[in-house]
């Protein structure tokens, strides 16, 4: 508890770090992996190679994927971010393509008749009505950014995972483990509550409105 | 006038040896409902979806208004057609007000214009206008079908394609939906094309039916004329051309009537007005039994029918 009060700065200053090696990846991710999951969702005949491709980087341990990529990108926060850019766009192009194909048919026929373009649909038909699994995956893909991003201390990119692996050579520092456990386990759970509200917000009504006919 | 032209249009699949679509050239009036009616797999869906370029056609052409349709770029020609389907396709996440507005929203009509035109066809579609937000999920299947009809008129196009529109709704409120879709068009005029493998939907909505089997035209003709003239086995068996009494609900009283004696009584007859079909005048005339019944005009009686006259009609239009 004393090395927390003594250290509540420096503390911070590492939770912000982590926050900073979790979500851009995340953030990255997204970007690559909405228009990706729009065209695998258009055209099928992609699909099975990308998934399967992405199925099996995600069998690939965390920490295999970064020793991987140190040769290629060095030892830094650059193998690190990319791994957990590459782990995110697994999680979330699953949800994204699955919030797409969710979406019935008719819909689709019916904005395609009524003369709205291929991008008309996707923004004001596809993407509000696939919101809510959308988000549910980058929430997913948010926590477990932040819990793999605690090994990213190991490659000298900080974050909490400092404190953890500093507790763990320092014989007997049970209380940076704590602290380091604890901090990243509030980080992940911010990171959900925070993405949920969101969730919460947009889903708007229509989607209560499903339990009350009139 | 011609609304829609079809020359020589068919549609061949890749792997198909019978075209989905074999040869076929029509026309079609304009402000007339035509019905496109065959079993499954006619061909029926796939040529209206060629109409608003949905599918196209592998050879031939299609001129709506005069205008080769292949000339105009594709999302201008759908957003000047209504367009209904069977599962009606709704956006559950817009309102009600919100879905009958997207064409217009579209076409760049500016608020007031919209707001107006969708209470005009809430109105139009006899739902109040309190339902303008809620969302789909809250409507009945008929509802939301006549919300997907509100939304195919609401840019107030002049054709409209409607795919089985009634297929998935339950038979009481697809009588009520044609009625008004009946009474829709007594105001609107529009040209329409409708789907439906339905025979009886086809003979109350149709100015002229389309008859297809495997791709071909069979037939074209007015609702009587093919139950007087089918040509060919398959329409007879199609329609059931054998059936008359059904062949006198195509028929108004009006159009066999006698003039009345104006010193006649009519208080001794049973009273039909003007507008009923002979099939109801025969149920009437089966129970109570009687020979003869008046029909009257704004409670003012103009004619009378005789069980004979009933006899001799065939389906004349």
């Amino acid at each position: 508890m004393t090395y927390l009060f003594n250290n509540l700065d420096y503390i911070l200053q590492l939770t912000l770090r982590h926050f900073q090696l979790a979500i851009v990846p995340v953030a990255i991710a997204f970007i690559i992996a909405m228009p990706l999951g729009w065209l695998i969702n258009r055209y099928p005949r992609l699909s099975g190679f990308v998934i399967s491709f992405n199925n099996i980087l995600y069998t690939i341990p965390s920490i295999a994927l970064m020793i991987f990529l140190i040769p290629l990108l060095g030892l830094n926060a650059r193998s690190v971010m990319t791994a957990l850019v590459i782990y995110s766009q697994i999680i979330l192009l699953r949800n994204i393509i699955a919030g797409f194909q969710a979406i019935d048919p008719s819909i689709l026929e019916a904005s395609r008749g009524m003369g709205m373009s291929p991008f008309q649909i996707a923004l004001r038909v596809q993407i509000p009505i696939a919101l809510p699994l959308i988000l549910a995956g980058v929430r997913l893909a948010s926590v477990i950014s932040v819990a793999i991003a605690t090994i990213g201390a190991k490659f000298g990119a900080g974050g909490l995972g400092v404190l953890l692996f500093e507790g763990i050579a320092q014989a007997g520092r049970m209380d940076k483990i704590w602290i380091g456990a604890v901090f990243v386990g509030l980080l992940a759970f911010f990171f959900n509550r925070g993405i949920l509200t969101v969730e919460k917000s947009i889903s708007g009504r229509w989607m209560q409105s499903r339990q009350t006919p009139a | 006038m011609t609304a829609i032209q079809f020359v020589n249009v068919s549609k061949h699949y890749p792997g198909n040896p019978v075209p989905a679509v074999d040869n076929i050239s029509l026309e079609i009036p304009e402000g007339s409902i035509v019905v496109l009616l065959g079993p499954s797999g006619c061909g029926k869906t796939t040529l209206l979806k060629m109409v608003n370029r949905l599918h196209e056609p592998t050879s031939g052409k299609i001129y709506l208004g005069g205008v080769d349709i292949q000339s105009l770029p594709i999302n201008q020609l759908r957003r000047n057609i209504g367009y209904v389907i069977q599962q009606v396709g709704l956006f559950p996440h817009m309102t009600i007000a919100g879905n009958i507005a997207i064409v217009p929203e579209l076409l760049g009509w500016e608020k007031k214009r919209i707001q107006a035109r969708v209470d005009e066809l809430l109105e139009l579609i006899h739902l109040p206008i309190e339902y303008r937000n809620r969302y789909p999920a809250q409507l009945s299947g008929g509802q939301q079908q006549r919300v997907g009809l509100a939304r195919a008129l609401a840019a107030d196009p002049a054709v409209m394609l409607m795919d089985e529109p009634f297929g998935a709704i339950d038979a009481i409120t697809r009588a009520n939906l044609q009625d008004q879709l009946l009474e829709l068009q007594q105001r609107l005029r529009k040209t329409i094309i409708f789907v439906t493998h339905d025979v009886e939907e086809a003979l109350k909505l149709a100015d002229e039916i389309i008859v297809l089997d495997k791709g071909k035209l069979v037939q074209k003709d007015t609702p009587c004329n093919l139950l007087a003239h089918p040509a060919g086995q398959f329409v007879q068996q199609l329609l059931n051309t054998d059936d008359r009494i059904r062949q006198l609900s195509l028929v108004r009283v009006e159009s066999v009537m006698r003039p009345v004696d104006p010193n006649f009584d009519p208080r001794q007859f049973p009273c039909v007005s003007v507008g009923t079909n002979l099939k109801q005048v025969l149920s009437l005339m089966l129970s109570p039994m009687t020979d003869c019944v008046i029909v009257t005009r704004n409670n003012q009686p103009v004619g009378l029918v005789t069980f004979d006259q009933i006899r001799k009609v065939g389906c004349s239009s």
